[in-house]
């Protein structure tokens, strides 16, 4: 129906559209956002590629990789709940303590 | 073993009864000086000299029956030791030789231990005077019976050392020891060619047996082989061994030092006994003397009994003069051996062991007088240094020592060779013998007769010279110190101890106990069988003549001379020193020899110090190198690693620099890693 | 075109333009919103590749999950109005997309696809539900286990970190 390099396409402006919040946003929420992103465009990709296969490994990885993603962003707001505990801000240009001294 | 050294059957022989006897004379010293030496401390003086003195005179009561019972030879041979299956082995000879000289050597020891009863009594060290004595005398008859040349080589230095224990006896004082010192060394340095000669004829014979050599041994053959044969050259270096022992001219010059020990030791060693081991060794041994061999033994023998006489023409020291005198007629043996009259050599061996041991404790009795008169002015609290060897401050002594004057007179007829006393018949049996040789031998032969007889006058004008010193004219030690007066009366007649040794062997030096015909030896009687009488001598009547002219005129010299001059006055002052200093023949030694090993020693030790300074050179060098190494190793390898790790720290810091902590920032190089990655994994696949 | 293609254009435009306003807006309820727009363009695309179950997941778990907690998170860090209005660097955005997205493109521009042009999934007769879940159960369930294990260690260890308990710890040392 639709020939696969069209979900390519998309994927890839997708993949570098979450990049590119991932690298200019100083918010970490938005990071997140960028990163969630990031994943689906993964995701376009293999059920894109796994509509050829007689067996069902494209659906299967795609469902495991939004386990994965779900959990990490839960791990990440942990993180940032704390962090805001701490610091105060979710500042990314303001939270510099990984710095070498 | 067997490609080397020949082998020649030497058979054992079981020993008789004459052989075991002598084998007890022979161990009896051996107990006493081992009893003596170990245990002479706790025995009380007096035991342990006539302890001493009575082993000595059963000792010769067994010698004397010895020789009378003795006939033919008697030849015991034992394995001394073996190693594998070559056997070393001992032999004792018995002969007319060995039983006489046993029965001199014995008879003079038992006079001189009587003698040094008295001489040695409460003087220093004296527990050890009688156990050397008994070394000795042991160690000579080890010489006198052995027919081993080893076994005789071991007594020999056996005898060399009595000899400087006695010479050395009191050792405090720096002339004994330097004289005991000097005398050993240069009867060591004789004694090597001693053992040269054992070495040469255990290599031509493959055994030291003297009998068993003798029978195998042709000198005249060997000599015709070759000038420098084997058996030539062995008898030489015998010959050398002696010229050590027995005081032949050059190394005769520790004899006269060898006066510094006590009066009996020099009777008994340097007069008698020791110094004729050397005669009786060549007497033994005649048989590898031949040709040029012999020549040497006549010239230096010659030579000897000339120079020694004339140093005892200017020696003032009672002793030295003796001593100059034994030197002169050892001379006289050895040139009686050189020619081939070993009878006469033999015999005048034996005279001379008589009177010259008389002559030597005559000395010793006034030497002993004056130090009874020392010891009386010690007493009286007044002491002065006393030479009592000089013979300038004696004098007079014929009206208070009479029999002393006595014993002094017989011995010195016999020495100068007047007629009625045995030392004539010796001495013209040896100028016979001499003569004899010179009508055979060429034109040079007369000359050393020329000086033998030259010799015999200096003889007599040095004795008569000594004997006018000591006895005739005034006490002269008065003269010079007037203090000396009132102890002159403490000069008289020793003890009987001393008296009778004394008396005992001037009897022996009158002509009766040699040859019933006083004027010629041919028929002597306890001494016939000692002459192996294979040429009968041509009683030439000159030479007797001749002789006692030539003594007769000297005797008057020196009675003119010395009659009414000041002993004082030294005239011919470089002469004095000439003789005083030996010829200067220590001098020459010393330049000679010792300076260059001296000098080669150093020159060992430079070199040495240079390899030394080499080797350290070389260590240096290592440590250098090992340094340059080690700064290498820091500052080029380490240095290496060093900049690599900073080189790699400096970009990791250089990147780091970029990231500002914000993890954006992380995430952006994470990207450019993942992105160069990819261009990598593109550029291959 | 054929209608397929049509919807397939309509969805993706959708997708693309909801992640810029993300990338562009100023407000974090905005961007919000427009996350859940790109999530519902994302899940219509999964029905058009034929997998109408991971689009129902995709909804469940994303929108009514991730979305959720999201504004969870939102609500919770909110200071003061000025600092929701951040600022932003335009050229730099759109530099980066342009360059990320030519890079990627010009890496794979060799690929050459030969995948057939497909008219029907293969999986609508049987239901691809019923076929996933049977592939789960049989031929993938230790992956399965492993998922679940996975997912209550996250839950725990979230839950552990955000709580007072590690506050009191670090507060004790």
């Amino acid at each position: 129906m639709i020939p696969v390099d069209y979900y390519i396409i998309v994927s890839i402006l997708l993949f570098s559209i979450g990049s590119a919040i991932v690298f200019t946003r100083r918010n970490i929420l938005y990071v997140l956002m960028g990163i969630e992103l990031i994943f689906n465009a993964a995701n376009i990709n293999l059920v894109a590629f796994g509509q050829f296969e007689p067996y069902l490994n494209g659906q299967l990885f795609s469902m495991l990789v939004i386990t994965v993603a779900a959990a990490e962003s839960v791990v990440a707001l942990a993180i940032v709940i704390v962090l805001f505990k701490k610091l105060n801000t979710i500042d990314l240009s303001e939270i510099k303590n990984l710095k070498e001294k | 073993m067997s490609g080397i050294i020949p082998h020649i059957e030497v058979p054992l022989l079981a020993a008789d009864g004459i052989s075991r006897l002598a084998l007890t004379i022979f161990f009896m010293p051996v107990i006493t000086f081992a009893v003596l030496f170990f245990a002479g401390k706790n025995i009380p003086a007096s035991i342990r000299s006539w302890l001493a003195t009575v082993v000595m005179g059963v000792m010769f009561l067994l010698s004397v029956y010895v020789h009378i019972n003795l006939e033919g030879t008697h030849l015991s041979r034992w394995i001394w030791f073996e190693i594998g299956s070559i056997k070393f082995t001992t032999s004792l000879l018995l002969s007319n030789y060995s039983s006489t000289m046993m029965v001199i050597a014995t008879f003079v020891s038992f006079m001189v231990h009587v003698y040094s009863v008295q001489y040695m009594k409460e003087r220093r060290n004296h527990s050890k005077y009688f156990p050397y004595l008994a070394l000795f005398v042991s160690s000579m008859l080890g010489i006198i019976l052995s027919d081993n040349l080893l076994i005789t080589f071991i007594f020999w230095e056996l005898v060399g050392l009595a000899s400087f224990l006695l010479i050395g006896f009191w050792y405090e004082k720096d002339s004994s020891a330097a004289a005991a010192k000097k005398a050993f060394l240069y009867n060591k340095f004789a004694d090597l060619a001693f053992v040269i000669a054992i070495m040469i004829l255990y290599g031509v014979y493959g055994t030291t047996e003297i009998s068993i050599i003798q029978q195998y041994t042709n000198i005249g053959s060997a000599l015709e082989t070759s000038v420098f044969a084997l058996p030539v050259l062995a008898g030489l270096a015998i010959w050398f061994a002696t010229v050590g022992k027995s005081a032949q001219f050059p190394l005769y010059v520790w004899l006269p030092d060898a006066m510094a020990g006590p009066t009996p030791v020099s009777a008994l060693l340097h007069a008698a006994t020791m110094v004729a081991a050397g005669v009786f060794l060549l007497l033994k041994t005649s048989f590898l003397l031949g040709g040029w061999v012999s020549n040497i033994i006549v010239i230096i023998g010659c030579i000897t009994a000339l120079l020694a006489a004339l140093q005892a023409i200017r020696t003032f020291d009672a002793k030295k003069v003796l001593a100059f005198s034994t030197v002169s007629q050892l001379g006289y043996m050895m040139m009686a051996v050189g020619v081939g009259a070993t009878d006469a050599a033999f015999f005048h061996l034996a005279t001379h062991a008589f009177f010259k041991a008389c002559l030597f404790l005559s000395v010793g009795a006034v030497i002993h007088a004056m130090h009874h008169m020392q010891s009386h002015q010690f007493d009286h609290g007044q002491y002065k240094e006393l030479d009592t060897l000089d013979m300038r401050l004696m004098g007079g002594f014929r009206k208070t020592m009479p029999i002393t004057f006595v014993s002094y007179s017989i011995a010195y007829a016999a020495l100068i060779g007047l007629p009625f006393f045995s030392g004539f018949l010796s001495k013209d049996a040896i100028l016979s013998g001499l003569y004899d040789w010179a009508c055979l031998t060429g034109t040079w032969s007369w000359l050393i007769v020329a000086s033998a007889f030259t010799t015999v006058g200096i003889t007599a004008f040095y004795m008569t010279r000594q004997f006018i010193l000591i006895f005739f004219g005034d006490f002269r030690l008065m003269k010079i110190d007037v203090s000396y007066k009132k102890f002159f009366e403490h000069i008289k007649e020793n003890e009987w101890l001393i008296n009778v040794p004394m008396m005992l062997l001037a009897l022996l030096s009158i002509w009766f106990f040699f040859s019933i015909n006083p004027l010629h030896a041919q028929t002597g009687w306890w001494m016939k069988q000692s002459f192996i009488s294979d040429h009968i001598h041509d009683f030439h009547i000159f030479i007797p003549i001749i002789a006692i002219c030539i003594t007769t005129i000297a005797l008057w010299i020196a009675f003119t001379k010395y009659k009414a001059v000041d002993a004082f006055v030294d005239t011919r002052a470089h002469l004095t020193h000439l003789f005083a200093h030996n010829y200067y023949i220590e001098k020459g030694i010393e330049a000679v020899v010792i300076k260059p090993v001296f000098v080669l020693a150093k020159v060992c030790s430079e070199t040495d110090s240079m390899i030394n300074h080499i080797i350290h050179g070389k260590v240096y060098f290592f440590i250098l190198f090992a340094q340059i190494a080690d700064v290498f190793d820091r500052w080029v390898v380490d240095g290496l690693v060093h900049f690599i790790v900073g080189l790699s720290r400096f970009i990791g810091s250089y990147f780091r620099s970029y990231l500002k902590g914000e993890i954006q920032g992380y995430f952006y190089f994470t990207l450019i890693a993942f992105a160069l990655l990819l261009l990598l994994l593109g550029w291959y696949l | 075109m054929t209608l397929i293609q049509i919807v397939f254009f309509f969805f993706s435009i959708q997708l693309l333009g909801s992640a810029l306003v993300i990338l562009f807006t100023r407000n974090v309820v905005y961007a919000a919103i427009a996350l859940m727009s790109t999530l519902l363009g994302v899940a219509a695309l999964f029905v058009i590749a034929g997998s109408d179950l991971l689009a129902v997941v995709q909804l469940v778990v994303y929108v009514g999950g991730v979305l959720i907690l999201l504004l969870f998170g939102v609500l919770y860090t909110y200071r003061d109005p000025e600092t929701y209005y951040e600022k932003k660097n335009i050229l730099l955005s759109i530099a980066t997309v342009i360059g990320i997205s030519i890079a990627l493109l010009f890496l794979l521009r060799d690929l050459a696809f030969d995948f057939p042009l497909l008219h029907a999934s293969p999986f609508d007769q049987k239901g691809i539900t019923k076929a996933t879940g049977y592939y789960w159960i049989t031929d993938k369930v230790v992956v399965f286990e492993v998922v679940a294990v996975f997912l209550l260690i996250v839950l725990v260890g979230a839950g552990w970190i955000a709580s007072k308990v590690l506050e009191q710890n670090k507060r004790a040392q």
